[in-house]
């Protein structure tokens, strides 16, 4: 079988099934992929040939049996946030490089029971932060422009994910983390619901907001790898016992009539390009296309949210890393340095103003979300932005709004209220650069948003789009 | 925030600082702080940092 870098996961795992193909020629022909790509890319930090071409095999031995494995010989990535049993797990960082997990992270452990192969550990900013100036194994590059970040810190999901290095990735969102690399790179990133997934084996940045998240080249993908990690944990106590609906089923379901608001904060603000700002239309006209009903709602809080979320995800961070911020300060690249350091001289006084009104900020959610079912914006008010801009250092305060606070508002102010959200490519700039439709929905309604967002995806061509790279 | 005050507010928290971003990390803060300065005024509800109320 010919374009197996092609397949979907869901294809793939048929293919299996059916013993069109075996787990080893999918498994080789990703890491052939790598091998030719991943040089320029940098998308990865640790390639596991060897242990993934042997999980292949033994897949083989058993028979490749259609026993229900949803993700039967698909070839994923994992973000270096989370633990790999035996795998070095460096978090993006020089200060855990000799880290190898004697466990994997409980997302971990269900993907590869649901039959998928690890072949990737993939590169992050450090310490999921963003900004990184100098990663110590390479600036993932944004496959559609090199010069151009792939977002921030799942940045190496990003890349290999659109790049055809693996077929999906888990990636971790703490207040855009998947998100923004996912309208980067012009693919899918799904942030649960907090609590729907373990957050056991994820290296933390902020416990209160971490979120393991899947990322696909499709909606349907995502929803096959959410319907794999969902679900409860004795190992993680703020997972939810809720049952786990049949994600991939609810993609079928009706979108007539289901009542989209757009935050009209996000989409008014002057720092929305304007090539964001009509994909982004032309993406509210195919949901209305599809029998979706359109109206502006407003979330007074939105345009801080990215704020909001430094002071209180940033602060943990400087809390969680007090240690080596005080006597192992050296290996962190700069741009983490700084941020950590001003997160730790906040007043906490500061933290406990953002803590009240991310309360606010649930309650104008709340209000929102009683008058319509799912909440729209652009993922990000901009074009990736060059590497350069992205980490140079800040000289004058008001520069970081434009360039710090802005991206972050779009996607944090889900997070920091813990509702599922999604990107989904809505277009592509002139430069050819992709654009991400963001969508949000009420607490569990994970099915909600990917049915949404599936609509859209079946509606427009920008799925079958593929980065010139060979 | 100037960078007098960093150097002492770090100096107070056992925090060692390199000298060339000084300035970087004091322009963090200040902007982080006059961000912040915009929810003065507002009647915000009374501190939460719970993880369950937000979703259950």
């Amino acid at each position: 079988m010919t374009g197996l870098t092609e397949l979907s996961a869901a294809e793939t795992a048929a293919a299996v099934r059916g013993r069109r193909v075996s787990p080893t020629e999918v498994v080789r022909a990703h890491l052939e992929r790598i091998e030719r790509l991943d040089p320029r890319l940098q998308a990865c930090i640790t390639v596991c040939a060897e242990p993934a071409l042997a999980a292949a095999r033994a897949l083989e031995r058993e028979g490749q049996r259609d026993d229900g494995r949803a993700l039967l010989g698909v070839p994923i990535g994992v973000k270096d946030q989370l633990w790999t049993k035996g795998v070095r797990t460096t978090a993006g960082s020089r200060l855990y490089e000799g880290f190898v997990p004697d466990e994997d992270a409980t997302a971990v452990a269900r993907v590869r029971a649901a039959g998928a192969i690890v072949i990737a550990k993939l590169n992050m900013s450090e310490l999921a932060l963003g900004g990184t100036e100098r990663p110590p194994w390479g600036t993932p590059r944004n496959p559609w422009d090199a010069e151009r970040t792939a977002g921030e810190s799942s940045g190496g999901s990003g890349v290999a994910v659109a790049a055809r290095l693996v077929s999906v990735s888990l990636a971790e969102d703490t207040g855009g983390s998947a998100r923004g690399p996912a309208a980067y790179c012009g693919v899918v990133a799904l942030r649960p619901t907090a609590g729907r997934v373990s957050r056991h084996g994820v290296m933390p940045l902020c416990p209160l907001l971490d979120t393991v998240a899947p990322m696909a080249r499709t909606v349907a993908d995502c929803a096959l790898l959410l319907g794999a990690i969902a679900g409860h944990d004795p190992l993680d106590p703020g997972t939810s016992r809720r049952a786990v609906p049949a994600y991939r089923d609810a993609l079928e379901g009706e979108v007539r009539g289901v009542r989209i608001g757009v935050v009209g904060e996000l989409l008014e603000s002057d720092l929305v390009d304007p090539e964001v700002r009509a994909a982004f239309d032309g993406a509210l006209e195919t949901l209305r296309g599809v029998g979706a009903i359109v109206s502006r709602v407003s979330i007074p809080l939105a345009l801080l949210a990215g704020a909001l979320f430094v002071a209180i995800a940033d602060t943990a961070g400087a809390a969680e890393h007090a240690e080596e911020l005080r006597t192992r300060a050296g290996l962190l690249d700069r741009a983490t340095r700084t941020r950590l350091q001003a997160a730790a001289l906040l007043p906490a006084a500061g933290r406990a103003l953002a803590l009240r009104a991310r309360g606010l900020l649930r309650e104008q959610f709340a209000a929102a979300l009683a008058t319509v079912d799912l909440l729209a914006s652009p993922t990000s008010p901009f074009l990736a932005p060059t590497h350069a801009s992205v980490s140079a250092p800040f000289r004058v305060a008001p520069e970081m709004r434009a360039r710090f606070f802005a991206r972050r508002s779009h996607t944090a102010a889900a997070a920091l209220v813990g509702l599922p959200a999604i990107s989904v490519p809505c277009g592509f700039s002139r430069s050819g650069l992709p654009i991400g439709l963001h969508l949000c929905g009420r607490a569990y309604a994970e099915a909600d948003v990917l049915r949404a967002a599936n609509a859209s995806e079946r509606a427009t061509p920008w799925q079958t789009r593929r980065p010139r790279l060979d | 925030v100037d960078e007098a005050r960093v150097r002492e507010l770090a100096a107070g928290a056992g925090l060692p600082l390199v000298e060339a971003e000084v300035a970087e990390v004091a322009v963090r803060l200040t902007a982080l702080l006059a961000e912040l300065d915009a929810l003065g005024g507002l009647d915000l509800p009374g501190p939460d940092d719970s993880f369950a109320a937000t979703t259950e």
